[in-house]
């Protein structure tokens, strides 16, 4: 989600949900934060944790570093179906580069000489490689 | 209290205590960092929450964290380890633990094993 809201323009924002507060106002950092430009009051900005949690927030505090956004549950996206080694973006990078390895081996063979059931990605039949 | 008050954590040995998400070091660098930017850049600090003697389900409910996981560990463990818990916020059940210096990433894997693995989140929001 994140490079497609960075391309679309979006603001992205780095939060840490541990840091919620009573009235679900939840104050985070510009540091980490990617867009084309700094939140203002009343955005809406994507905001997500460390693991991949994501959701839609409203700002509604920009001081400096400091960020406060009220978090939309209802657009709430978890990320993690696994356990605790999982990774999304190590493991979304090795997916993606088995495809392409896979890809890369199927155009080196001979022509005439394979079928798509002979194809690594026939391994893969709902996977498609991205551009 | 106010958000910058502390108090002596005062929670007995076995009193768990949970911090919600995977805590990878990443995370751990992030969110101390978040603090020493927006509380005075004088030092670092993460969240954690605790009631003594009550269970993981039931400080994971009053956590609130929407977080699918969350870590769990003991007062004891993480104060034999040389940290001390103190309680912040206006949050009941909030705790802080506080670094004078930015702790190298070898640190933050060491701090993370004072903690179980990750476990489901019974406050999740699904």
């Amino acid at each position: 989600m994140l490079f497609e809201d960075v391309l679309r323009g979006e603001i992205v924002l780095w939060v840490d949900f541990n840091n919620l507060k009573d009235d679900e106002r939840l104050p985070t950092t510009l540091r980490y934060a990617t867009g084309p430009r700094k939140p203002g009051v009343g955005d809406w900005v994507h905001i997500m944790d460390s693991d991949g949690d994501s959701c839609l927030a409203q700002v509604l505090r920009v001081e400096g570093m400091l960020v406060e956004v009220r978090p939309d549950w209802s657009t709430w996206k978890a990320s993690a179906p696994r356990w605790s080694t999982w990774s999304p973006p190590r493991q979304a990078a090795k997916r993606t580069a088995n495809l392409r390895e896979a890809l890369r081996r199927s155009r080196q063979r001979p022509s005439g000489g394979s079928s798509i059931e002979d194809s690594p990605l026939a391994e893969h039949p709902t996977a498609s490689v991205g551009s | 209290m106010t958000e910058d008050e502390r108090t002596a954590g005062g929670l007995p040995d076995g009193a768990v205590v949970i911090r919600c998400g995977h805590m990878k070091v990443e995370e751990l660098e992030q969110s101390a960092q978040y603090y020493f930017d927006t509380h005075g850049e004088q030092e670092y600090a993460l969240s954690f929450f605790s009631f003594a003697g009550r269970s993981v389900n039931y400080i994971a409910r009053k956590a609130r964290c929407p977080n699918p996981f969350i870590r769990t560990s003991t007062a004891g463990r993480i104060s034999a380890a040389g940290y001390e818990l103190v309680r912040t916020g206006r949050r009941a059940g909030h705790y802080s633990i506080f670094w004078s210096n930015k702790p190298s990433k070898e640190e933050w894997r060491a701090f993370r094993k004072l903690f179980s693995r990750s476990m489901r989140n019974i406050a999740a929001i699904e």
